[in-house]
């Protein structure tokens, strides 16, 4: 193949390459919003579903984490309910855990940092009271807030039943002992929570579901749930036979990666948009660099 | 390109005939911009963006970890440049792969000893960085990687085994080349250290730049060029600022995770890796010259033309 040849079938290719990376990049999403819609009926914070009892607001079901989640408020705190199946790849024994993160600084990634903590709230047969809430900062192994010198600000019950592991939980807007850094000092004002959540085995932790923290927000509502009706921001979807409502996946996020800009949470280029922004600075930096050698061949030839 | 005749450049047996994408420098390009893409994505978003959208702490840890991060985007973006204007002269001139075989004389660059240590620091520096990685991104993808290697405590178990195989490697190294360097001297024979810094590095870094940019000819390296030295410390330097903090964290020492340590141990190991993956891995193998790897560490034997072209003073002194 003559010279020329090759380099118009190469800049053909590159200029390809480039205009697909760049024509399937997509923007990414906003967080999505849940919503804690004001409470109607009141919950028995016993790990079991009574009925009516979370009628009231809609049941997501979160895909990455393949928890099926409700939120609620009570004028003093927040109620919430969490459910998840037992799996044989991440959820198999009593090391089980299933748990929400929150956090009131623009974390994006999973479990905080030193200067932007988070808080976790987890439930796992594995603890004696069934459930314990640790401050994390970026540390592999967060801290209880006992350790940190703080109290536990969460009342949880967790009911595992054939396989079905059931959490609900209230956590007071008016905290006592707890961490300066703790969201819900905050959350009562109305300003928006970012919230992720989690499944997996505390004896092998590199077996989980969880999404990061630039997945979902949650706000307070003083309106109540009006059954099909929905205030998120996203794509949402009502079964009115179920009542199940699904929340789409936004496209910056997948089962195990964080978007994260904080250098101990999150790791960039794990999902489809930070592919493409590889594969358009890959194909920019080699075109530039085709050209400039090129250029570089050209001027040095001294024409006859 | 219209036939003419090459102005004559390093291994200039070229003939305006030859082919200016061959294989070789389609190799080159495509592997250093695929390289060089990733180490600027996490430039960007480990370093850069952190840097610029948080305000600065006046504390300690506030302050040295904005100057590491400062150091880390100067750093990795100078060695962007300067291997991209390598690449393009070095393809430009349709330098040549070195011959290496049979029939060609040989010169020794390498002991067996040399080719060792350098076994033992790729394995130890891979399996490190593999490790050290998977758990500080544990909670993301880290935490598949930490379920191969058997979960979270046997990863830290053999983060901790290859870095005190590493800590012994660095001892070994500097305290070799220290006595061998001092035994010469008492016995009065000719002693060198020819991988230190000399005056002429920043003059030759110049001429090069110069070269590159078409306004001068190459310069001519001694033993070891500027690169290959800024390559030698930055990697054997490196694994010193990163090990001492790590043996402090391991030893839950200078306020452990979170603290001073942690600091430099992390950012330390995000400028290895990105020094390795921009600069390294192009000066040594994936160059147009050399690509797709250059064994010399491995045979410990370079042509003589080879060492001619690139190492001249070497052959010939000063």
């Amino acid at each position: 193949m003559s010279q020329k040849r090759r380099l118009i079938l190469l800049a053909a290719l590159l200029s390809g390459l480039l205009a697909v990376s760049l024509g399937a990049a997509q923007p990414v999403s906003a967080l999505t919003t849940i919503t804690a819609y004001k409470a109607q009926t009141p919950v028995s914070i016993d790990g079991v579903v009574s009925q009516g009892e979370w009628s009231d607001t809609p049941l997501i079901a979160e895909s990455t984490s393949g928890m099926n989640v409700a939120f609620k408020q009570n004028g003093t705190g927040l109620l919430f309910l969490l459910e998840w199946q037992q799996s044989s790849s991440y959820c198999y024994d009593k090391w089980c855990f299933g748990g929400i993160e929150i956090a009131n600084s623009s974390n994006y990634g999973e479990m905080g940092s030193a200067s932007t903590p988070t808080i976790m709230i987890l439930l796992s047969t594995a603890f004696q009271s069934g459930y314990d809430e640790f401050i994390s900062t970026g540390d592999t192994t967060p801290a209880s807030v006992e350790q940190s010198g703080y109290a536990t600000q969460s009342v949880c019950s967790l009911v595992v039943s054939n396989g079905t592991y059931t959490g609900e939980c209230y956590r007071p807007f008016h905290l006592t002992n707890a961490s300066a850094n703790d969201p819900f000092t905050a959350f009562a004002s109305g300003t928006p929570l970012e919230i992720a959540f989690a499944v997996g085995e505390f004896s092998s932790p590199g077996q989980h579901l969880a999404t990061d923290m630039a997945t979902y927000s949650l706000i307070l509502s003083n309106q109540t749930y009006s059954g099909a009706s929905s205030t998120t921001t996203t794509t949402q979807s009502s079964n009115p036979t179920t009542g199940v409502t699904t929340t789409s996946q936004p496209s910056n996020t997948n089962t195990q990666s964080g978007s994260g800009s904080d250098l101990l949470a999150g790791f960039p280029g794990l999902n489809l948009v930070t592919l493409y922004i590889f594969a358009g600075v890959a194909l920019a930096i080699g075109i530039l660099l085709g050209i400039g050698v090129a250029l570089r061949a050209r001027k040095l030839v001294v024409r006859k | 390109m219209k036939s003419g005749q090459v102005n004559s450049g390093p291994n200039s047996s070229v003939s305006p005939g030859d082919r200016l994408f061959t294989g070789r420098v389609i190799g080159s390009i495509v592997t250093f911009s695929l390289i060089s893409s990733i180490c600027l994505i996490w430039l960007v978003t480990l370093v850069i963006e952190p840097m610029v959208t948080t305000t600065v702490q006046f504390t300690a840890n506030g302050v040295i970890g904005f100057g590491f991060d400062l150091l880390i985007t100067i750093l990795i973006l100078i060695a962007l440049v300067h291997n991209s204007l390598d690449l393009m002269t070095t393809a430009a001139y349709r330098v040549k792969k070195p011959k290496m075989d049979k029939s060609v004389p040989k010169v020794k660059r390498f002991s067996l000893n040399e080719t060792f240590q350098h076994l033992t620091l790729i394995a130890s520096t891979g399996i490190s960085a593999l490790t050290g990685f998977t758990l500080m991104f544990y909670l993301s993808w880290g935490s598949s990687v930490a379920g191969y290697l058997g979960g979270l405590s046997q990863t830290l178990d053999i983060h901790y085994g290859s870095a005190i195989v590493m800590g012994v490697l660095v001892a070994y190294h500097f305290g070799y080349y220290s006595a061998k360097y001092l035994t010469n001297r008492l016995l009065k024979q000719p002693a060198r250290f020819d991988i230190n810094f000399h005056r002429k590095d920043i003059s030759d870094l110049f001429a090069s730049l110069k070269f590159y940019l078409g306004r001068g000819p190459k310069p001519k390296f001694g033993k070891y060029s500027y690169a290959q030295k800024f390559d030698y410390w930055g990697i054997y330097w490196g694994m010193v600022i990163l090990g001492l903090p790590g043996l402090l964290i391991w030893s839950g020492g200078l306020n452990a995770e979170g603290g001073l340590a942690f600091i430099f141990h992390v950012k330390e190991a995000l400028l290895a890796v990105l020094f390795l993956g921009v600069f390294h891995f192009y000066q040594v193998h994936f160059t147009p010259r050399q690509f797709p790897a250059d064994l010399t560490l491995f045979t410990g034997v370079v042509s003589e033309e080879e060492m001619a072209e690139d190492h001249p003073l070497e052959v010939v002194g000063p």
